[in-house]
């Protein structure tokens, strides 16, 4: 209630302050239905639903209603995306499967050096596909999981963003007071066992002390680009942080400091990006239920093959900072039957992305391939093809391979699926 | 005296007889190069573009299009605001084009609020799925063919060299083209473009051109697959020109808000 006042305040003084020839109202939306099914019929192993053949990983309808208005100058404006949703595929029967699902509504002032967007807003920081090093935003994996529009994949945030033009230089600060974290597969819908001894979560409270601050600076350096990022957040992830005391996951406090660069090299794009993961609640590395301090880096490069066919690859990697720390610690304390089996010190992602578009670009074929190292494989091929200039319908599976049952991906074998969305624009 | 009179007499002849021989084909074509792609210094356009397939069924693809050159024949800047349809509506890209090198592309993709550098891609690519390409949208370097005159023809009332330009490196999606430039203006006023075997695939037409702001511009056209047959029409309306775009405007900051000022 405190937040849609805080919400309505914003859009209000937004308004108030357009001049009084005011604005320019746009509308427009979409009606969209999407389903993604598990292939196999298992029972829930878990959870809630536990024993029933429940098929579905996501079955939704959404109506979505986009609003923007801009002042006739264009000092001032506001955007509102709201879905109103109808989750017709809920396991959980006692759960209203009717909702408004807030996308975006902020207000916006525009200066010449400085703007100013106070609401709920999308952020996306990086340069990486589908890895995030600098994106510290949270997300919902299980919408990407279930093959819902990549968009869905991306959480939205309470923030307060101000933009700094300094001549070239851009620098971007954001204060988000409430910590959102990511949303994951859970054993409610997916074939996943909750990790044994979990009793709930306690997330960060809603305090100003508890917020979450960021910075970016996007430099440009003649054709190439720089960014800087720092950030003041905590982990969003559900495996982070545990509480052996009371069963309660955790989402600690963590520091991250990372940086990209992207240019034009031999006919393709090069992206690399680096960051410093500053586990705040564990900087010494010897709490086995907190996660360690991490470096991770990332190369990338994209090229088109053939006109109209591109192909990207990424390596992605994660390093434990004290892992002859970790290592015993979490040896001892683990042999308890407490938790699972101790992590590795290094993780390598590759990921290779193809796309090709047919019938003058009207239909899209794309192939992405995900490996992890000690934790198993995944393949995404989707096909989409916009039918009109209103209508796309979009098509593809999930295929889960090997890896141990306890880490992502492989934990995820027994989930592959198949999805089906169509968007009707207006 | 006399032999002077014989001189200027047999100098006026000539010119009268063919005042065009004071240009060769590759002059020709590096002025149509200009006249076409870089009137002013730079410009703004809404493009209204139907892409029309062989049932009949038409998409259409509606954009703002900001232009400043950097150097006359040389790297030029875009900036597009899409506006239709409803599933790129907000898209925004942004081109530094070297015109003998890779472009830098970046597309803003409004859903997630993200700014992605697209691969340079081959010129020869359709643009939004229609049946112009890059290439045609943003030019050909004219030393990237061997241009030959083949003579002078009259289309459309407008006088024309005919200008025959095959390509220095191989194209995917033609061998040769020929090239009808108006004598007054170096517009183009037609493209004709030629497999190996002599076959016209794809055709260009200029459809409505005018004087904005003291230049000549094409303000319609049409470009023809002749094989599929499926053809996109353009137009472009609220054309302006030396308007003073400020650089800052090709900039990732507009790419994320377009500056409402020169996109609307």
């Amino acid at each position: 209630m405190k937040k849609h006042a805080m919400l309505g305040l914003v859009l209000g003084a937004a308004l108030a302050a357009a001049p009084a020839q005011a604005a320019e109202l746009e509308v427009h939306g979409f009606a969209q239905g999407a389903a993604s099914l598990r292939t196999d019929a298992l029972a829930l192993p878990q959870g809630p639903n536990k024993g029933a053949k429940n098929n579905w990983l996501a079955g939704e309808n959404r109506l979505r209603l986009e609003v923007t208005g801009d002042s006739d100058d264009g000092s001032v404006g506001f955007v509102a995306k709201i879905d109103a949703l109808y989750d017709f595929a809920n396991p959980n029967t006692q759960a209203n499967p009717a909702s408004l699902d807030v996308r975006e509504l902020w207000g916006e002032w525009r200066g010449d050096v400085f703007e100013v967007r106070a609401g709920r807003q999308m952020m996306t920081w990086g340069i990486a596909d589908r890895l995030f090093i600098s994106d510290i935003w949270p997300k919902n994996w299980a919408a990407f999981y279930a093959g819902l529009p990549l968009e869905y994949m991306k959480l939205p945030v309470d923030a307060l963003k101000v933009l700094h033009y300094a001549g070239p230089v851009e620098l971007e600060f954001v204060l988000a007071p409430r910590t959102e974290v990511d949303i994951v597969p859970g054993p409610d819908r997916w074939m996943l066992y909750a990790p044994p001894g979990v009793v709930g979560e306690t997330r960060p409270a809603p305090t100003l002390r508890n917020g979450e601050a960021a910075l970016r600076a996007h430099v440009p350096m003649g054709s190439w680009d720089l960014n800087l990022y720092a950030a003041r957040t905590h982990w969003h992830q559900p495996d982070k942080g545990f509480n052996p005391a009371t069963g309660r996951i955790i989402y600690p406090r963590l520091n991250v400091y990372a940086l990209t660069v992207q240019g034009q090299i031999l006919g393709g794009v090069l992206s690399l990006e680096a960051g410093y993961y500053d586990s705040v609640q564990d900087r010494s590395g010897n709490d086995p239920f907190i996660a360690n301090s991490q470096q991770r880096w990332l190369v990338g490069y994209e090229h088109e093959l053939l006109p109209d066919v591109t192909l990207a690859i990424q390596l992605y990697g994660e390093r434990m900072l004290h892992y002859d720390r970790y290592l015993p610690a979490a040896q001892f304390a683990f042999a308890a039957g407490r938790g699972p089996k101790p992590l590795p010190r290094n993780r390598l992602f590759a990921t290779a992305n193809l796309r090709a578009l047919f019938l003058n670009q009207t239909l899209t074929f794309s192939f992405f391939a995900m490996a992890i190292q000690h934790g198993g494989r995944m393949l995404n091929p989707e096909l989409s093809y916009a039918v009109n200039d209103m209508l796309t319908v979009t098509a593809g599976a999930h295929i889960f391979t090997k890896g141990p049952d306890s880490w992502l991906l492989g934990m995820m074998k027994h989930d592959d699926n198949a999805y089906l969305w169509a968007r009707w624009s207006y | 005296m006399k032999k002077t009179m014989l001189a200027i007499a047999a100098a006026l002849a000539l010119a009268g007889a063919n005042p065009a021989w004071a240009l060769t084909a590759k002059e020709i074509m590096e002025k149509a190069h200009l006249a076409v792609y870089y009137a002013g210094d730079d410009g703004k356009a809404h493009v209204h573009m139907e892409i029309v397939n062989p049932d009949g069924g038409k998409r259409i693809r509606e954009f703002t299009i900001l232009r400043k050159d950097v150097a006359e024949g040389g790297d030029q800047k875009f900036f597009v605001y899409f506006k239709k349809p409803a599933d790129v509506r907000g898209m925004t890209f942004l081109v530094i084009k070297h015109p003998l090198g890779d472009d830098e592309r970046k597309l803003f993709i409004p859903a997630i609020r993200m700014v992605k550098r697209i691969a340079p891609g081959d010129a020869r690519t359709a643009f939004v799925g229609s049946d112009y390409t890059y290439e045609d949208i943003s030019g050909r370097h004219p030393s990237k063919d061997n241009s030959e005159l083949l003579g002078e023809e009259t289309i459309n009332g407008r006088k024309a060299w005919v200008i025959k330009n095959t390509p220095k490196t191989p194209q995917r999606d033609y061998a040769w083209r020929k090239t009808w430039v108006d004598q007054e203006t170096f517009l183009v006023l037609r493209e004709s473009y030629y497999d190996e075997s002599g076959n016209e695939v794809k055709r260009f037409t200029m459809t409505k051109w005018g004087k904005v702001d003291g230049f000549w511009i094409g303000l319609a056209g049409k470009m023809e697959n002749l094989a599929t047959p499926h053809y996109t029409t353009v137009e472009f309306t609220d054309v302006k020109l030396n308007i003073g775009i400020p650089d800052t405007v090709f900039s990732e900051r507009s790419l994320r808000n377009p500056p409402k000022r020169w996109v609307k």
